[in-house]
């Protein structure tokens, strides 16, 4: 399958009061087409860091240091680091979204479900929204040409030059002053009618029962498995061609979660879309992912199939986090020794060496490189 | 553990306080409008303290009334005896101005002192307990802002008869009430904590839970709004003795020396400044001291706000 | 009738038809118009020595449950019996279902009846139970140092004072994994997992017997979490504590339960020793709960039972078994009468018409 993003030596680093963060140390990863990759890690492995940099999104005071970000937009790899912010803002909601652990957070608790949701669209959809809403209007010019409704013709002209003025540069003056002004504004709600429709049909598609009902109502009036629906159909709104999940069942419940991750599964599938999912729960790695990743302090340790990840396990941090959850046959869970390094000043060569009951010499010297050690099964240790 | 003395144990147990502190005063440090309010208030209290050195009374045992030259009601202008000039009716101006740093403090500090502790009082009872208690103790303050500041301190003032202590008493009544607001709204969002029930759930009184978990927790916006109206105490002050409300005639008050420039704020014709420094000097005072304290508020804010903190 | 599992004379916790209820106000004059029926009647005995485990989904009143039960607050209704003998919660039955013998029931209440305990008798008991909780940054006073956190229990019920109040807090730290160094420092010094630590440390202060943990590895990263599961189990073993753990994550439950019981909607459902209750889940909720679980296992071919719609407010609920508008096997019955926690065999309790043999 074609490569939709490639991250290549990405090098993020924070830079706070108590010192530099080196949150990402040479990042590599490659997500194609139409699949779900996983990325599995605890606090501090750089997990969302890596989701946001997709996005550039790096919230300050981070900065990225070095590294090409490739992403396929129309056709070519782009390297996402060196396009501006124009760019990016038409990027972000429209080739990739992506959807937080916290849907309350995401929400706006002033604005409805309609208002969110056709935000999306009216930024990035807008011109195909105009010009539907400039088809039915010559359609009805017709009917009203026949009819001899001249007067009626006449307001749709001159619907029809407003809306032409909005295609072609939607902040003009004019345009604007027509917005405010008591009747011409009705003309509004043709669009506004086109957007209620696409609306609806997106979150018919979320499997939210009474759509209708639902776009009116605002986000604390929902549960929190709605709310996270409503997360999911502002993202993919505009058919992103990545979807960038950052955990986003942890605060949901087991059964609502349940039903969560099988939405995104059939979403997957009808949209088309590729998927980065970032979580540390093993459970869900499992049930939904093609490929995964596991990281550690800022680093991708390892890098498989999910049947590989499980069954043939090669990094010791990998094979520590399968002994440490529970599991009906565990008589004790073997937990990893030690803590997460500080990210500030990490351990100098492999990161993971101080906790690693493998460790060898070369280990506190050497940062070992990603390295391809079975078909397609990537790992980063001097063991191999 | 070894046995360690008393003052041994309290080194190591202030310790990581002074961490914090070190934190804090490097965040000061970052800002340059906080440390010319420290600067500010430093240079005034310097004043205030060495005021028998700048100044020394005329009259030793009643160092706050100014020296007169004279009773002549135009006010001269700055000279070899008078540096500052002498305002109406012939009150040294820079002797006022110097003993008026002290009035100053004392009423900021004696003001804003009362109405806090009055205020973490019944702010923190209402917060925590609610109710009927709660209910009570907000209306009251309701009536209070019903007022404005000024016209409720006037009232009060006539009415237990114009002098600098009933200034005082009377802006304790009228201030108390923003404080109780204040603490009570802190004290409701950190009530709801989980650490407040932990320690409901081992035992703890609830005046200890009060004292110990709720207030130290809530006491940041306090710290800020005191430092601000610290300036905001001597402004109404002032105006208070503007107006006639306040200090006696002739005692050492920037309000007071403030007052005297009344009637010449504007010189004769031909002469529109002539007697500036009755009004300049006095104000220019009231002004910095204010200033300062209004630095100090915002650097206290920006230290002290948690979620700022550990950027 | 009160289920009570295990051994007769090793009761610890009982609870009988315990109930909590929050009332909602409403309109001008805010008069109770309703209830959310949190806990509505729930009978739950603990052995000594056991780690019972509370399962449910955000909602089902599971944490409203545990603090209720160690009076962090206040009960509507019922009983909670900490460490009550046996024949006085006969005597104390019989009296209940009798007419006379009114005055000795108050006494009896009055002396042993958890519920009705306050002030100074109550603070004692505070002793003897503890509470830990899910959110170890929140659960810490960030203004207070270490030892001190550690140490107020031992000052607030007078068990040390000064220097030997030191001493023990050193003494707890050690017990579960810390060291010196971490006394004199605030919270925000330290990783999740270690300021856990420090909360199960303050909850030992006092010598409990009884420990709620309310979700405490859930805000913990995974390798961390099986260190503190681990240390849970160790102390329990040390200082012959009796757990209530509260929690979502039925892998937890699985590995360091002894009972499991599972409540929905204020109600407990089924309640069994935990290899039954994961061998043969009886109620259609438990049932659907367990196969929810995501596992770590991409072979497993999981039946999942995915349930419409999403747990309803407890708000108001309707007369009969409050599962009915969910579950995939609801008959006529189910909508009209509650079905009661009845035994099945061995132990193994389950609310509802007709279990899933």
């Amino acid at each position: 399958m074609p490569k939709l993003v490639g991250i290549k030596d990405l090098i993020v680093r924070f830079y706070t009061y108590e010192g530099v963060v080196k949150a990402l140390e040479g990042v590599n990863l490659d997500i194609e087409e139409g699949e779900t990759l996983g990325l599995v890690g605890e606090t501090g492995s750089g997990k969302s860091v890596t989701a946001f940099s997709i996005m550039l999104l790096v919230p300050p005071p981070g900065k990225i240091e070095s590294g090409k970000i490739l992403f396929r937009e129309q056709g070519k790899m782009l390297n996402l680091v060196e396009q501006g912010e124009e760019f990016m803002r038409k990027i972000r909601g429209d080739s990739i979204s992506m959807i937080f652990q916290e849907p309350s957070a995401a929400l706006n608790p002033v604005y409805t479900v309609y208002d969110q949701i056709s935000e999306s669209f009216w930024i990035h959809r807008r011109e195909e929204l105009i010009k539907e809403v400039l088809k039915k209007l010559e359609s009805e010019i017709e009917d009203a040409k026949r009819r001899r409704q001249g007067f009626r013709k006449w307001v749709l002209e001159q619907e029809v030059k407003i809306y032409a003025k909005m295609l072609k540069n939607p902040s003009s003056l004019q345009v604007r002053a027509c917005q405010k002004i008591p009747f011409i504004k009705n003309f509004r709600k043709r669009l506004e009618s086109e957007m209620r429709k696409r609306v609806v049909e997106i979150l018919r598609d979320m499997e939210i029962p009474n759509p209708e009902g639902v776009a009116d109502r605002y986000p604390h009036e929902l549960s929190g498995g709605m709310q996270q629906r409503v997360v999911i159909a502002m993202a993919l709104a505009c058919s992103p061609k990545l979807l960038i999940a950052d955990e986003p069942t942890t605060s949901l419940d087991v059964t609502v979660e349940a039903q969560i991750l099988d939405l995104i599964r059939k979403l997957k599938r009808e949209y088309g879309s590729s998927v980065l999912f970032i979580t540390h729960d093993l459970g869900i790695i499992a049930e939904m992912c093609d490929r995964v990743g596991v990281m550690y302090a800022g680093n991708i340790v390892e890098l498989a199939n999910v049947r590989e990840i499980f069954e043939n396990p090669l990094h010791p941090y990998t094979i520590a986090l399968l002994e440490a959850i529970p599991s009906p046959r565990a008589k004790r869970l073997k937990p990893i020794e030690g803590t997460i390094p500080s990210l500030v000043d990490p351990p100098p060569g492999c990161r993971f060496h101080p906790r690693c009951s493998k460790r060898m010499d070369i280990c506190s010297k050497i940062k070992p490189e990603l390295k391809e050690v079975r078909k397609k099964h990537w790992v980063a240790c001097h063991l191999y | 553990m070894k046995r360690q003395t008393r003052w041994q144990r309290f080194k190591t147990n202030i310790q990581p306080r002074i961490k914090e502190l070190k934190f804090s005063l490097r965040r000061i440090r970052g800002s340059p409008l906080s440390i010319v309010g420290i600067a500010i208030i430093l240079f005034f209290a310097i004043i205030a303290i060495l005021a028998p050195v700048l100044a020394p009374p005329e009259y030793p045992d009643k160092p706050y009334r100014i020296p007169r030259d004279g009773f002549s009601p135009t006010p001269r202008p700055p000279s070899e005896k008078h540096q500052f000039g002498t305002t109406e009716g012939q009150f040294d101006i820079y002797y006022g101005v110097i003993w008026g740093t002290r009035t100053a403090f004392t009423v900021a500090l004696m003001v804003v002192g009362a109405t806090v502790v009055i205020g973490i009082i019944l702010g923190s009872i209402a917060g925590y307990y609610g109710g009927i208690i709660d209910e009570i103790i907000m209306r009251i303050t309701d009536i209070f802002f019903a007022f404005p500041h000024l016209i409720l301190a006037m009232a009060f003032v006539t009415a237990f008869g114009a002098s600098l202590d009933s200034v005082m008493k009377a802006l304790i009544l009228v201030w108390w009430p923003s404080y109780a607001r204040l603490i009570r709204a802190e004290v409701l969002t950190v009530r709801e904590e989980d650490y407040v029930e932990a320690a409901k759930s081992i035992g703890s009184s609830d005046f200890r839970i009060i004292v110990k978990h709720v207030l130290p927790n809530s006491i940041y916006p306090i710290l800020v709004m005191a430092s601000l109206d610290m300036g905001a105490v001597v402004l109404v002050a002032a105006a208070l003795s503007f107006l006639g409300l306040g200090a006696p005639v002739g005692y050492a008050d920037w309000g007071q020396m403030a007052s005297f420039s009344r009637n010449w704020i504007v010189g004769p014709p031909g002469e529109p400044l002539a007697y500036w420094y009755t009004v300049v000097i006095p104000g220019l005072f009231i002004f910095f001291f204010v200033l300062g304290w209004n630095l100090l508020g915002d650097a206290f804010r920006d230290i002290l706000d948690p979620k700022l903190r550990r950027r | 009738m009160s289920p009570v599992l295990g051994d007769n004379m090793s009761v610890l916790m009982e609870t009988q038809r315990l109930k909590k209820y929050f009332p909602i106000t409403g309109g001008v004059f805010k008069r109770r118009v309703g209830d959310v029926r949190a806990v509505d009647g729930v009978n739950i005995a603990i052995d000594r020595g056991e780690c019972f485990s509370l399962v449910g989904e955000s909602g089902c009143g599971k944490t409203t449950l545990g603090k209720t039960m160690i009076r962090l607050l206040d009960p509507t209704e019922g009983h909670i019996f900490f460490d009550v003998p046996e024949d006085i919660k006969n005597e104390i039955s019989r009296l209940e279902n009798s007419n006379g013998g009114q005055e000795r029931l108050k006494a009896l209440l009055h002396q042993y009846d958890l519920a009705k305990l306050k002030g100074k008798a109550l603070r004692k008991m505070r002793r003897r139970m503890q509470i830990v909780y899910q959110d170890p940054t929140s659960s810490l006073n960030p203004r207070m140092l270490v030892k001190d956190i550690v140490g107020e229990p031992l000052i607030v019920h007078k068990i040390s004072s000064g220097a030997e109040v030191e001493e023990r807090v050193l003494q707890l730290l050690y017990k579960v994994g810390l060291t010196e160094d971490h006394m004199l420092r605030y919270p925000h010094e330290f990783s999740g997992g270690q300021r856990q630590r420090i909360a199960i440390a303050r909850a030992l202060a006092t010598n409990p017997d009884f420990v709620v943990l309310d979700e405490p590895t859930s805000a913990i990263d995974v390798s961390v979490r099986a260190q503190i599961l681990n240390l849970l189990q160790d102390l329990r073993r040390d200082f012959n504590l009796t757990y209530l753990f509260i929690t979502h994550d039925l892998n937890v439950v699985r590995y360091i339960a002894d009972k499991v019981a599972v409540m929905y909607l204020g109600k407990i459902v089924e309640m069994a020793e935990k290899k039954e209750m994961f061998r043969k889940t009886l109620h259609p909720y438990s049932r659907a709960l367990l196969s929810s679980i995501p596992v770590p296992d991409p072979e497993a071919k999981r039946k999942r039972i995915v349930l419409s719609g999403e747990v309803p407010s407890p708000v108001n609920p309707p007369p009969g078994c409050r599962f009915e508008p969910r579950c995939p096997y609801a008959k006529e019955r189910c909508k009209k009468e509650m079905p009661p926690l009845e035994e099945m065999k061995g132990g193994h309790f389950v609310a509802c018409y007709y279990p899933l043999m």
